[in-house]
């Protein structure tokens, strides 16, 4: 009790100068040392799972494309991969191609970004500037593809709505060997002796702990659990393309073994592109039914999906009722996966790597906002509001 | 009196230089980083917008020493900065104003520190216990440094008979000898932790404490702490270069040729670091000044002394 006194509570959120996004951390500090944490989420629940109940399968897949303004072709993939597993739609193979690449082209500049926000985390913010550029060259591309950078509506019911022509493969194709030269610098800057130091050692997720707290996608990755939904449950053109990409694996557990691996799965989408581009199946992009129609005629049933977005495995669980409207929609975001490990990463870390764990994790508050998570001091207690729940969250 | 009045007189030039430096900073921070940055008298717009804004202060401060710490932390800096100018335009001697100088630029940022860290805000409190750990940690070596330089100067401690040798000698301390060159090289070391930038940003780190100690500072309690930093940052590269890089000239030449030079140092240890580097932890910055300048210091420190004694 006495040493209760010495420790001091230091708010950390839901406004703070290391946050893009409100979430409110509460840390227990001894000194330097953080003692315990709590987070709580709410800030900018949006209600998008209850919304989703009064729309149509049509509204709703614009609706999921606005759940995270990164990962913005990750959550429509994985919602129309159900509804059409429901229907027994098979898209055309090219529009499967299309999906992957438009999926790799996405991971590529998460991770750019990524990078910069880790930097400037760290005081680099040269590092941030530079990685915030290369990435304008993939916006740049998928804007000519899309018609947009971030909202990109490429999918839609058994297949995508644009085509690739030559002029855009060739685009694509400079873009991505531009991106891979300057990948090259940005590797050796992540190299950099402060920002290593800064790194290493930081936040360390122990092996045995990220398969017990459920980690998914790089996080769990860089504390070596081997396992990506593109490999190992290939979903879109991904089991055609088995061989062209490996899945990158490191054990150190802490957030430089984050960084790398975050760095070198970019440098694996390159290759993934180019794989693409070069085996492209002819043929059609979509089925020829009128969207509407084919949305009527999904039927009744549920179905579970999941994809690997940039920071993690995606879940999407979903109830149509026969009448293009669905029952239920649930999403469950990596972001949210990882938040029980992030909770370990911080016990017993230092104040100053509290941002830098932080964004380790990559966390993408908004479409993490299912639940309330709250961690007591004794005994590391989490609930979990049931009423919210069963309201539909969102 | 005279000293008084030279001294009051040349702390707007002072302050002046100092501002042009921090908005060539900004401009040659923004190229490196391929931006096209702010213009060059941003400084003094910032001042002018600080300046005319109402102040705030928090119900939880400790209202003189929060209201006053800044007003007394900038004077401080100023008085740091124009004394080492009038020393060197006039050549004054003056008895220990070397340890003034230290002095009155330490306490710049002491008073900085305590006033924001009286505002009540626990990133203040938390960015005042790093400050205080790492200005210990490179106040040393950089007075070990200071001491080399008046040891070459014959054991006075009087800025002006350190420019008199150097006059003399047709040199910068730091070119005529090893241990004076090792002397500028752990003082050098030492800036970007007393400027407060990356690698040795921990006070003010933004994504860590908030701005630390400046959190609950706004409108012209900001302005003055920005003019301490800029000027205590200016008036330190400017001490560097009279200790150890002075180049005899004629007055008004030699003192011009300082401000270069405390320019072209400033740049070296501020901008450059604070530009390709990222940030270190607080114990690792303690850990580095105690280490690397600080064993520099101390070398050079010895070797002056041998020489010293190998002269007489």
């Amino acid at each position: 009790m006495t040493r209760e006194r010495e420790l001091m509570r230091v708010p950390f959120g839901p406004i703070h100068p290391a946050l893009k996004e409100p979430v409110k951390l509460t840390l227990l500090v001894d000194g330097e040392e953080v003692v315990d944490v709590s987070i709580e989420l709410g800030y900018v629940h949006r209600g998008i799972e209850a919304l989703a109940e009064t729309r149509n399968i049509v509204q709703v897949l614009h609706l999921v494309e606005r759940v995270c303004g990164i990962c913005s072709h990750a959550h429509p993939l994985c919602f129309i991969q159900a509804i059409e597993s429901i229907g027994g739609i098979e898209p055309p193979e090219r529009a499967l191609y299309i999906r992957s690449l438009v999926a790799e082209l996405e991971r590529m500049q998460s991770h750019l970004m990524w990078l910069g926000v880790m930097s400037y985390q760290a005081g680099l913010l040269t590092l941030f500037m530079y990685a915030l550029r290369v990435r304008e060259g993939i916006l740049d591309v998928l804007e000519e593809f899309t018609g947009n950078r971030v909202i990109k509506e490429v999918n839609t019911i058994g297949g995508v709505r644009r085509d690739l022509d030559d002029r855009i493969i060739a685009r694509m194709r400079s873009a991505v060997k531009e991106l891979r030269r300057a990948l090259k610098l940005l590797i050796e800057a992540v190299h950099d002796k402060t920002l290593e130091s800064r790194l290493e050692g930081v936040g360390v997720l122990e092996h045995g702990e990220a398969v017990e707290l459920c980690a998914v996608g790089p996080v769990a990755r860089a504390s070596g659990v081997d396992f990506d939904v593109r490999r190992d449950d290939p979903y879109a053109a991904y089991s055609q393309l088995r061989g062209k990409f490996s899945v990158i694996v490191r054990r150190g557990g802490d957030a430089l073994s984050r960084t790398e691996v975050r760095i070198l799965e970019v440098l694996e989408s390159t290759e993934l592109v180019e794989a693409i581009l070069d085996e492209l199946p002819q043929g059609e992009v979509r089925l020829g039914k009128p969207l509407l129609r084919l949305s009527r005629e999904i039927p009744a049933g549920e179905d579970v999906s999941r994809v690997e977005a940039p920071r993690g495995e995606l879940l999407y669980y979903v109830r149509t009722d026969g009448r293009e409207f669905l029952n239920r929609l649930r999403i469950r975001t990596p972001t949210l996966a990882n938040f029980p490990a992030l909770m370990a990463m911080l016990r017993g870390s230092e104040l100053a790597d509290v941002p830098i764990i932080l964004s380790s994790i990559d966390p993408c508050i908004a479409c993490a906002e299912r639940v309330t998570l709250v961690d007591a001091r004794e005994g590391a207690r989490r609930t979990v509001r049931l009423s919210e729940l069963r309201r539909g969250g969102g | 009196m005279e000293l008084h009045l030279a001294t009051a007189a040349s702390a707007p030039i002072v302050l002046l230089v100092s501002l042009v430096y921090e908005g060539v900073d900004r401009k040659l921070r923004a190229r490196m980083q391929g931006r096209v940055g702010p213009p060059l008298l941003q400084p003094f717009y910032d001042l002018v917008k600080l300046f005319s804004k109402d102040r705030i202060i928090p119900f939880t401060a400790a209202y003189p020493l929060f209201n006053y710490a800044p007003l007394l932390s900038a004077s401080c800096a100023l008085a740091g900065g124009a004394l080492v100018f009038v020393v060197l335009v006039t050549g004054l001697q003056l008895a220990g104003d070397l340890l003034l100088v230290f002095y009155l630029l330490s306490s710049s940022s002491l008073l900085a520190m305590v006033g924001g860290a009286s505002s009540g805000n626990p990133y203040a409190a938390i960015s005042l216990s790093r400050g205080l750990s790492v200005l210990l940690s490179y106040k040393l070596p950089m007075l070990l440094s200071v001491l080399t330089a008046a040891i070459k100067a014959g054991g006075t401690l009087s800025l002006a008979s350190v420019i008199a040798l150097q006059a003399e000698a047709g040199g910068g301390i730091a070119t005529l000898s090893l241990g004076g060159a090792l002397a500028l090289l752990a003082f050098m070391l030492c800036m970007p932790a007393e400027g407060e930038v990356p690698p040795f940003d921990v006070t003010t780190a933004k994504t860590e404490v908030v701005h630390g100690f400046l959190i609950e500072y706004g409108g012209p309690h900001l302005a003055l702490v920005k003019i301490a930093k800029g000027v205590s940052r200016f008036s330190t590269a400017l001490l560097a270069a009279s200790l150890f890089l002075y180049t005899p000239a004629r007055p008004p030449l030699a003192a011009m040729l300082c401000l270069l030079e405390a320019m072209c140092i400033a740049v070296l240890t501020i901008t450059v670091p604070g530009t390709v580097l990222g940030r270190v932890k607080p114990s690792q910055v303690v850990r580095f000044c105690l280490v690397a300048p600080t064993s520099i210091a101390i070398l050079s420190l010895a070797i002056s002394l041998l020489e010293a004694g190998g002269l007489a």
